[in-house]
């Protein structure tokens, strides 16, 4: 069931008002709704995977409860890496084993050596990386003292298991989430009209930016040997605005749902593309998952209290585990890569905390120094993408040797003017809007009636005119 | 609680306004489909129907054989031309004969797709109107991923002036000959790309419009258009052998053109279809056969 669907446009507002009519006022009762909905809702997947992510929510609460009572640091240790390492085991297994086997293949036979590894036929369970991360987030922070552990097995379960975040985040905290689950929840109609508003925002970024773009981009990339420069540059632009509809209009989605429930998610994006640099740019994409690294991996590590050298080495490391976190592939590792290499001047200079503030605040227009800064910072991540994107590291490679070719400065041979105009109405949007938490929060709030509500039919025309085939998003498969 | 009633009140009620403009327009398509089938009904001099799918489309120009009427459209598999017969009949078209378009491409499995499959949303809301209720909710359950696009050719098809609902004859092409790549992408689509077999679909509908003709004693005909020599002789053998087989089983009057000889200028590029000047060419040769034998 994906969001863009008609089944989940029907599943929806019958949980809605089984939340909110049936279960009310009485949390115990909302909860277990919550849980056998989302269970519901992940199980039109692939109903056998269900046994896994209940198996890593038992193991994760139990290890949680053990380490808690444990005795000895030696018990709280045990309990905690062996959570640490079964979690840990599921992704490799069903994310990484096969690279890992293939990789391997390939390394010997560089050395004339011929190995042929076992390798494993299994899908990947949708979500894995996300939940498997909810449950890591739980068990470091009980290990660290941060959190006590939570004793109901349902109220935990709704925080692993969630169904706006279960698939593709946001990447939750316990922290965070857990105190909303187990505190009683009153509808707020301004929460609700905003998740509303948010869900509507989303659709249109999956289904009229993401979905429009993805055509024109995937024409390009699977037969980009016979394009021209130019041609392959727009390709890697569509491709670059496909990304952040797809993932941006998910979180948007899910984080609307999560409100129509009482419930806040962690914000997950932010405007990435109106930032001067990259360093912004990672405060302002995938906030969740950089905030994961941040706190459980780069802190961990020393983070920057060690000096240069020691800040060099964690974001190396963090930018790696990042792009690996995406996918068993080289491409993904280069592209982690490439961003750390994009990142590093700002981290020896000191200036990776310039651009906390929004771009050109209070004023209609950026500066010119601002315009080309976002600019530049917009095309450093279209060239990383072009990794992200490839099904090899040798494709990636040609394509960015076909742009730079001698076609660059001819007329592309695919212009489609519609997308054109719909991505510069996007990108007007989300520029005035750029203040808010999502880009359509606050436009026209202090208008007539008549324009808001206009603005709403007009994407719900749009969403509607462009639907086709409830695509899947691109980070499920993550 | 009364916050949350307010919220279901106004979210409805924001709903409610495109639901209602979309219905309006459907009804309003409704009865323009209603209006042409009516024009058919009192048009009393027709008594020839041409029906199928853009081979007769394109193939035979209705205004140049009298008490005629041209009906195909394009990718029009025999499950809606069933259908659309039983609309005409049941609205009180009184015809002599049809004529259906009969081609070994009819009976391949390449079509259901446009039935059920992802090319259901832009063929299927051509019938949408004439189709029982049954069919109507299974073309809704078989577009349910693509509904917002399906309701919207519905609209979008309501609204075009061209005669979407029946059909008549269009052909754009002039002068244009067959060449022999865009004859192997289609022979590609319809018979060779490893997954075509016989559609069990196309050919229950072909016998179920058999016995409706029979039923109301209309004269069914098979007309067989022309086909490019290269793109012909490249069928492969199971189609023929069904396209036959079906022929004799319902012991049925065929017109073949396929081996009509014709100017290179009469194909378009597939080789599947006639060209405008083939068009004149192959109803020429109709008329002639009609006015020697069954038109009398």
């Amino acid at each position: 069931m994906v969001f863009n669907s008609i089944s989940f446009a029907i599943f929806l507002p019958i949980v809605f008002l089984l939340y909110w009519f049936v279960s009310n006022k009485n949390r115990k009762i909302q909860n277990l709704l919550l849980l056998t909905s989302s269970y519901f809702f992940y199980a039109c997947w692939d109903w056998r995977f269900l046994f896994l992510l209940i198996f890593s929510t038992a193991l994760d609460f139990f290890t949680g409860s053990k380490m808690e009572t444990a005795k000895t640091v030696a018990s709280k240790k045990f309990w905690f890496w062996l959570s640490i390492s079964i979690n840990i085991s599921f992704l490799g297994v069903f994310k990484y084993y096969n690279f890992f086997a293939e990789s391997f293949a390939d390394i010997m036979g560089n050395f004339g050596l011929q190995v042929n590894p076992f390798t494993l036929k299994v899908i990947l369970p949708v979500g894995i990386s996300f939940y498997t991360f909810h449950g890591l987030s739980y068990v470091i922070d009980i290990f660290k003292n941060r959190i006590k552990a939570e004793h109901d097995f349902i109220d935990y379960a709704v925080f692993v298991s969630f169904f706006p975040l279960l698939v593709a985040g946001p990447i939750e905290r316990a922290t965070h989430l857990l105190p909303q689950i187990k505190k009683e929840r009153n509808f707020d109609y301004q929460k609700a009209v905003n998740g509303l508003k948010q869900i509507l925002w989303g659709l249109f970024k999956k289904i009229v930016i993401a979905d429009q773009c993805a055509q024109y981009a995937n024409a390009i990339f699977d037969d980009y040997s016979n394009h021209s420069g130019s041609t392959l540059l727009l390709g890697a632009i569509f491709f670059s605005f496909q990304i952040y509809g797809d993932f941006s209009g998910y979180s948007d989605i899910a984080l609307g749902t999560a409100r129509l429930f009482g419930i806040e998610l962690l914000r997950n994006f932010a405007f990435p593309y109106f930032s001067r640099d990259i360093a912004e740019f990672w405060r302002r994409w995938h906030i969740s998952l950089s905030s994961w690294f941040r706190d459980y991996l780069y802190f961990p590590l020393g983070g920057s209290s060690g000096g240069t050298w020691m800040k060099i080495r964690n974001t190396f490391l963090i930018f790696l585990v990042s792009g690996f976190w995406h996918g068993a592939n080289w491409t993904f590792i280069v592209w982690g890569l490439l961003n750390a290499i994009y990142i590093m001047p700002s981290i020896i200079f000191n200036t990776n905390r310039n651009h906390i503030d929004i771009v050109a605040k209070g004023n209609y227009l950026p500066s010119i120094r601002e315009f080309f800064m976002m600019l530049s910072t917009f095309f450093l991540t279209v060239f990383a993408w072009i990794f992200f994107r490839s099904a090899s590291l040798s494709d990636g490679f040609s394509f960015i040797k076909g742009i730079f070719s001698s076609s660059l400065f001819s007329i592309p041979s695919i212009h489609p003017l519609d997308l054109f105009i719909l991505l510069l109405i996007f990108l007007t949007i989300e520029w005035l809007g750029r203040a808010s938490q999502f880009a359509i929060e606050n436009t026209f709030e202090k208008s007539s009636n008549f324009l808001r509500y206009g603005l709403y039919y007009l994407l719900l025309v749009a969403i509607f005119f462009y639907n086709s085939a409830g695509q899947q998003f691109i980070y499920f498969q993550f | 609680m009364a916050n949350i009633k307010v919220f279901i009140k106004k979210v409805s009620f924001f709903l409610s306004i495109p639901i209602i403009l979309v219905s309006i327009i459907l009804a309003f398509t409704n009865r323009k489909v209603e209006k042409i089938i009516s024009g058919l009904n009192k048009d009393q001099s027709i008594k020839m129907l041409f029906m199928g799918d853009s081979h007769i489309q394109k193939g035979i120009i209705d205004s140049l054989i009298p008490n005629s009427a041209n009906v195909a459209q394009n990718s029009e598999s025999f499950y809606f031309t069933y259908f659309k017969i039983k609309k005409l009949f049941k609205s009180g078209v009184k015809v002599k004969s049809i004529y259906l378009g009969y081609s070994y491409h009819s009976i391949s499995n390449y079509y259901e797709d446009f039935i059920f499959g992802q090319n259901s949303k832009f063929i299927a809301p051509k019938y949408f109107f004439i189709l029982p209720n049954k069919q109507k909710i299974k073309m809704f359950v078989s577009n349910r991923d693509n509904l917002g696009l399906f309701v919207l050719n519905i609209i979008k098809d309501g609204l075009n002036p061209y005669n979407y609902y029946i059909g008549q004859y269009a052909n754009k092409f002039k002068n244009t000959k067959a060449n022999k790549s865009s004859m192997d992408k289609r022979l590609e689509l319809q018979y060779l790309d490893g997954l075509n077999e016989i559609s069990a679909i196309n050919c229950h509908y072909f016998n179920a419009i058999l016995e409706l003709c029979r039923q109301n004693e209309v004269q069914l005909v098979l007309v067989n258009t022309p086909l490019h020599p290269y793109y012909k002789a490249k069928i492969p053998s199971k189609f023929v052998g069904k396209y036959e087989e079906l022929i004799k089983i319902g012991k049925l009057q065929v017109i073949n053109f396929n081996d009509l000889k014709l100017e290179p200028n009469s194909f378009i590029p597939d080789g599947d279809h006639v060209s405008s000047e083939g068009a004149i060419l192959t109803t020429n040769e109709l008329y002639k056969i009609l006015n020697k034998t069954i038109v009398k």
